[in-house]
């Protein structure tokens, strides 16, 4: 019995650090995804630095904030978010632009406002590829969530690494089942989101 | 919301010496127009002749670099650019409609951005499809799912929906082929006549420039070349390249765009003889002047006409027993309905009257040797 509030409890923990980044990454990716819409000197740089990190290694980023922030929890959600935030600026920022400039025109033509259009226009065109990033910026999050446990996150990450140390490959399972529940669950969930609001002829 | 209106009828646009550069390319050099309330005004022109830009200066889509432009006298410069566009329906060649919304939702953005309420927004709907002749049940479609027509007609349907007294059209029909753009712009005209707005339409298309527009703007790079109604620039065209896009060597196809008086033969005095006189008078006189032809006329109206020889065979009697009767028209009649009517009559000889009085002779040899 003790195992299994265990586990609950690292679950917890791991669903708040990997949610938790990933909702940040959200709540700060859209509107920077939206304000490299009217600057494109903003855009340039923000695809520009979103496209350098990308390449950088995911256990690399991971390593990279101990320096800076040291470790915990808190240096985790950073490292976690750093990576998780560029592909939803980026998919973002695509799908609004991406938009046809001739509907830009209507829009325009008819009399609505740069918040209109981007409410009823851009969004809804770009919820394709705004969810593709957010489902993958979900899957690098449950992934980094894992690592991070290495910088003292805690979370499912421990349980896996102190599995491995040990050689017990019972509690290597038990952390690597839960982290493949969420991760499956939240592909679900997404997908079944974006189906929600996604207009069907889109 | 009549507090949204900005304007109920359009007196006159009045369009004051307005340019635009794109870097060093001039898109508009020193435009002058005043458009008239109630008028279709044709902008014409060559690719880059700058027609579409002068358009979106209307409604502030695209803002000149100087120069005024004034709606009822008011510089649109003062209006809020949503608002102003808001009052001005747009329609466009690419037609804009979009795609994740239904027809009903795509004609009623604005009205449901201004908060109507529901029953007025599916009353204003219908109404606006049956204009366009669409069935009702369009409402609940996509975009995608209808022709390039029918797209069309509910882009126009979109635009008007505010009831604008103003409609700027962008090459509505271009993208069209040949056989539905002409059905579509007989539609249009008919639809135009219901609803009486200030329209100023955007083509490169001569033959719809004549089928559509009362006045027609010809544009060429950045400047606007004449301003005229169809049959103005077609007899007097300002230059070369007006002559050649209206092709007004070939008269001939523009007969449905002339009038009587703009092939007639202007009347002189000399052909016009007092029906009262005495034929052995009016025969010298007609000998004297060289003619072949007496108009007559009593009081200064038209009585009909009598030929030399017939004069000259009945000398004792007065002109009024010669006058044979004659085929009339107004000078304002369309030239082709009156070339048929000759043919029609078999007459090759028409006298234009005007007030009762005789103004110019129709005569078909002269008129066939005008048109080609």
């Amino acid at each position: 019995m003790e195992i299994v509030k265990n586990i609950l409890e690292l679950t917890l923990e791991h669903l708040s650090l990997a949610y938790g980044a990933l909702i940040l990454s959200i709540a700060i990716g859209i509107p920077l995804a939206i304000a490299s819409l009217y600057n494109r000197k903003l855009a340039s740089v923000i695809i520009t630095i979103a496209n350098l990190i990308e390449a950088i290694p995911s256990f690399a980023v991971v390593a990279l904030v101990v320096p800076l922030l040291g470790i915990g929890f808190r240096p985790a959600i950073l490292a976690i978010l750093f990576r998780a935030l560029l592909p939803i600026i980026k998919n973002t920022y695509i799908g609004l632009s991406n938009v046809d400039n001739a509907l830009i025109d209507a829009a325009k033509g008819i009399g609505m406002t740069n918040w209109q259009i981007l409410i009823n226009i851009r969004f809804p065109h770009a919820y394709p590829p705004m969810f593709a990033g957010i489902k993958f910026a979900a899957i690098l999050s449950n992934g980094i969530a894992v690592l991070t446990a290495i910088i003292g996150s805690g979370g499912l990450g421990k349980l896996i690494f102190e599995g491995l140390a040990s050689f017990n490959i019972k509690k290597i399972f038990y952390g690597v089942i839960p982290v493949m529940v969420i991760a499956i669950a939240t592909d679900y969930l997404l997908t079944f989101t974006e189906k929600r609001i996604t207009p069907e002829v889109l | 919301m009549a507090e949204n209106k900005l304007f109920n009828r359009i007196e006159s646009i009045k369009i004051r010496n307005i340019s635009k550069k794109y870097g060093e390319i001039k898109a508009l050099e020193n435009l002058n127009l005043a458009i008239e309330g109630g008028e279709l005004l044709i902008l014409i022109g060559p690719s880059g002749s700058g027609k579409t830009t002068a358009l979106k200066t209307i409604n502030r889509l695209i803002e000149p670099d100087n120069g005024q432009i004034k709606i009822n006298n008011h510089d649109i410069m003062n209006f809020e650019p949503v608002k102003l566009r808001r009052n001005i329906g747009y329609v466009i060649q690419q037609i804009g409609l979009f795609p994740h919304l239904n027809i009903r939702d795509n004609i009623s953005l604005i009205p449901r951005i201004e908060k109507w309420d529901k029953n007025r927004i599916n009353d204003r709907v219908e109404e606006l499809l049956d204009l366009v002749d669409l069935p009702k049940i369009f409402a609940k479609r996509y975009p995608s799912e209808l022709s390039g027509g029918q797209q069309q007609r509910i882009g126009l349907a979109r635009s008007i929906v505010m009831d604008p007294p103003l409609l700027l059209m962008d090459e509505p029909f271009g993208a069209l082929d040949p056989i539905l753009r002409k059905q579509l712009q007989i539609e249009f005209l008919k639809i135009r006549k219901e609803l009486g707005k200030t329209i100023v339409f955007v083509t490169h298309d001569i033959e719809e420039a004549f089928k559509l527009g009362d006045r027609i703007a010809i544009m060429d790079k950045a400047k606007l070349v004449q301003v005229a109604k169809p049959n103005e620039l077609i007899l007097n065209p300002k230059n070369d390249f007006v002559s050649q896009l209206v092709s007004s060597h070939k008269k001939f196809m523009h007969m449905d765009n002339l009038k009587v008086k703009d092939l007639m033969v202007e009347l002189s005095n000399k052909y016009i003889f007092e029906s009262s006189k005495n034929n052995r008078e009016v025969a010298q006189k007609m000998k004297k002047n060289g003619i072949e032809l007496a108009v007559t006329v009593s009081d200064s109206k038209l009585e009909g006409i009598a030929n030399f020889n017939i004069i000259c065979t009945a000398k004792n009697k007065d002109l009024r027993e010669v006058t044979e009767k004659v085929h009339t028209f107004s000078p304002e009649k369309c030239l082709s309905e009156a070339v048929a009517e000759l043919k029609e009559d078999k007459n090759t000889l028409a006298v234009v009257v005007e007030n009762g009085r005789p103004v110019g002779l129709m005569l078909t040899d002269k008129l066939l040797l005008e048109l080609v």
